[in-house]
């Protein structure tokens, strides 16, 4: 058992360190990018400053190779020159190029050797200049552009709690609702309820968030408002002030009263979408166990038909819905990108699309490497939940 | 078995009914007239059509027949498990004076499992996977006899060792996968007879078993019969698995009982052509071959049975005017002998 674990997490170690690599690559080689939007900033005035450039490859390393950069954001290292015995080694190991061009080294014996290079970049230079210690010691490094400075770990640790809140009771509510309606959707297949969920389910994985979001503003925020009914929030996790509401009463900022009348609508719509797919899962994965043959020696038993399906069917059709349960992980912290934007939910999806559309690296790459990590964690967690939910699969 | 006496009660409980009618009292379960049918996408499959069958006290009665005649669904129909699209649409299911088919079904969760038990054909998919066996037998004393879990597993212990598994108290604890499938088979039949039946059902008990599994299982149900008296109503299609076991035995064909009579009777003096077809295609021991003997044809389709005697089309008995009838006009079900009963139109007198 413990071999197998410490087997298994060496695995999730190394492809969390594949996965990283490649997305970081991926990152950086997409168009965009603080350069370019000095670029296109001052297009309109003036020429971009050449120092202004070189200042802003320098502090966002983006004159180094990228595999140097890799490496300072995996471990903070390289620092600079490397010293043995007072002595620089390795001196003229060029880690990165300042400005593209041509250039021509003359050495002292009189050697002259061309590169391609106008301005290179020695581990000497990156002496001084400001460095993560890695995430391997759990540092992501410093916001670019969200909030210039700011540790992205604080950024992230912010938008943690709001995310946890709406994605938890979420997913909660969805799988609640889904066992009940899957199962009993299976139990009387082809029933008026069955078609009823059946159609109501196709309908809620259809719709967009965007659409049932954007549908429930106008709706529960906007119409109800007008109308003088019980409304609710737009938008937000909190009110900025006391607000009252008709037939209600006061609800004062920030208490918990508060707090649950935003989680309200975004619970709402993201437990409409995913119920869907809960169910459905549910239901067939019964109708599966339903037709098995022990269901009918539980019966033969003199078992009465509730006791057969909640004890004998539903506890082996819940064997294939705890692989799904893995895949709740990153989503219960990457939060729902579409849902927290339309709703400005201060949580980490929309921090990770704001991320994205200011080219704010740091903090994107920090998301898709927790991501990742949760991923792996996920499978790992629903690997061991397997072996105790099913007594036929045992870990080797 | 030490639980003889909740039988007893049990029926005493249902005396007033039993002894109505003083010859009745030997009949265990009288099915009369049974019709289960099948409504499919495609039309009704009648998949029993008017069965009869008797089963008296302690006596072992064999159903034997070709895939697909009813006999299974005959069995379902007696504890009322048909699932959709199958109902039952007709017929009386008399068992010690009752008609199961008018009890409410809570009435009837107490039947099952505890007067009427049954044993299923494939022993190892029959046993629920997530749980270990003990649980699952115990489960049966606690609904029935409300035993508790602790009294529960010691009662299945005892079982085990009485359908013969070693190291009871160690395999008790195993989950269905961990054993053989005769050992399943074992533990169906503990669980079985945990409440010591009045009627034991067994549908094709032996029939995914290897050989010397099957003869080991077969020794068991007669040893368990012997001692416990149960009546055992034995579905199988393997005709020497009826000459060992049973007293009558009962031919299905087509969701008809087409003969039925004693065992001894029914292999030395078979009268409908499909029991002595069934009979004349057992292999001989030591007598060399080229073909087995078997019946012409196929079962027919029972969405769409042959008008007149089922039997009629895969038929080698008579030619000629006599075969007209047949195509037309089902024979009923008649006496020809003391206690030998043919559905067929040449046995008129």
């Amino acid at each position: 058992m413990l071999n197998y674990l410490i087997r298994r997490f060496v695995v999730i170690v190394i492809m969390a360190f594949i996965i990283s690599f490649a997305s970081f690559v991926l990152l950086y080689s997409a168009p965009g990018g603080p350069l370019e939007q000095l670029a296109s900033l001052q297009s309109t005035t003036r020429r971009p400053d050449p120092d202004e450039v070189e200042r802003i490859m320098k502090r966002y390393d983006l004159d180094l190779d990228i595999g140097v950069r890799f490496l300072r954001w995996l471990i903070g290292h390289p620092r600079g020159a490397i010293m043995i015995n007072g002595q620089e080694i390795a001196q003229n190991f060029q880690v990165g190029c300042l400005k593209p061009g041509k250039a021509q080294l003359v050495y002292p014996d009189g050697r002259v050797e061309e590169i391609n290079c106008a301005k290179p970049v020695y581990l000497r230079d990156l002496d001084g200049r400001p460095v993560s210690n890695g995430v391997i010691a759990l540092d992501f490094g410093r916001s670019q552009q969200l909030a210039r400075e700011r540790p992205v770990s604080q950024l992230i640790n912010t938008r943690l709690g709001p995310t946890l809140l709406l994605m938890g009771v979420s997913t909660f509510l969805a799988i609640a609702i889904a066992i009940p309606i899957g199962v009993y959707s299976a139990v009387r297949q082809y029933s008026r309820f069955d078609y009823f969920f059946t159609t109501l389910a196709f309908f809620g994985s259809g719709m967009p968030t965007l659409f049932t979001g954007v549908m429930g503003i106008l709706i529960f925020a906007l119409i109800f408002k007008d109308l003088g009914l019980p409304y609710l929030p737009a938008g937000l996790a909190t009110s900025n002030r006391d607000v009252v509401i008709p037939l209600f009463g006061q609800i004062e900022s920030g208490s918990v009263a508060d707090r649950i009348w935003h989680l309200i609508l975004p619970v709402g719509v993201l437990t409409f979408f995913s119920l869907a797919g809960w169910t459905r899962f549910i239901r067939s994965s019964m109708l599966e166990v339903l037709r098995q043959d022990y269901v009918r020696t539980a019966r033969a038993k003199g078992l009465i038909e509730r006791v057969v399906i909640m004890k004998h069917a539903l506890r082996n059709a819940l064997i294939p819905f705890v692989t799904l349960l893995a895949g709740v992980l990153p989503t219960l912290f990457g939060g729902a990108i579409i849902t927290e934007s339309v709703f400005s939910w201060p949580g980490i999806g929309k921090l990770f699309i704001n991320s994205l559309t200011a080219s704010d690296y740091p903090v994107a790459i920090a998301y898709l490497l927790i991501s990742t990590f949760l991923t792996l964690v996920g499978f790992l967690v629903s690997d061991v939940l397997y072996t105790i939910v099913d007594p036929r699969i045992r870990m080797s | 078995m030490s639980s003889v006496a909740p039988a007893a009660a049990k029926g005493a409980r249902v005396a007033g009914k039993a002894n109505a009618g003083s010859d009745r009292s030997d009949l265990m379960l009288d099915v009369q007239g049974l019709k289960t049918y099948f409504y499919t996408e495609d039309g009704v499959v009648k998949a029993v059509d008017g069965v009869d069958l008797k089963v008296k006290r302690g006596e072992t009665v064999g159903i034997v027949g070709e895939s697909g005649c009813g006999k299974s669904v005959t069995s379902l129909s007696i504890m009322r498990l048909v699932g959709a699209p199958g109902k039952i649409v007709e017929g009386r299911i008399i068992f010690d004076g009752t008609n199961l088919l008018e009890l409410p079904e809570k009435e009837m969760t107490q039947i099952r499992g505890n007067r009427i038990s049954m044993v299923f054909q494939q022993p190892t998919t029959c046993l629920n996977p997530v749980f270990k066996i003990g649980d699952q037998i115990a489960e049966v004393l606690n609904i029935h006899q409300s035993l508790g879990k602790e009294a529960g597993w010691k009662r299945a212990i005892e079982l085990l060792r009485m359908v013969g598994i070693p190291e009871p108290q160690k395999r008790v604890h195993a989950y269905p996968h961990e054993i053989s499938g005769g050992q399943a088979q074992r533990v169906m039949i503990a669980m079985a007879l945990a409440c010591a039946p009045e009627l034991l059902i067994a549908d094709e008990p032996t029939t995914a078993l290897d050989v010397t599994i099957q003869a080991q299982i077969l020794d068991l149900m007669r040893d368990l019969r012997d001692k416990t008296g149960t009546s055992i109503m034995l579905i199988t299609h393997d005709l020497g698995v009826i000459a060992e076991m049973c007293e009558r035995v009962v031919v299905m064909y087509a969701g008809q009982v087409v003969e039925e009579a004693d065992v001894y009777t029914l292999f030395a003096r078979p009268l409908h052509p499909y029991t002595q077809g069934l009979i004349g295609s057992i292999p001989v021991l030591g007598k060399v071959r080229e073909h087995l003997d078997v019946i012409p044809g196929t079962v027919p389709n029972l969405l769409n049975p042959p008008p007149g005697c089922r039997f009629e089309p895969r038929c080698q008995a008579c030619q000629g005017a006599a075969r007209e009838r047949c195509k037309v006009e089902t024979p009923p079900l008649r006496e020809v002998e003391p206690n030998h009963w043919v559905r067929c139109w040449m046995y008129e007198k």
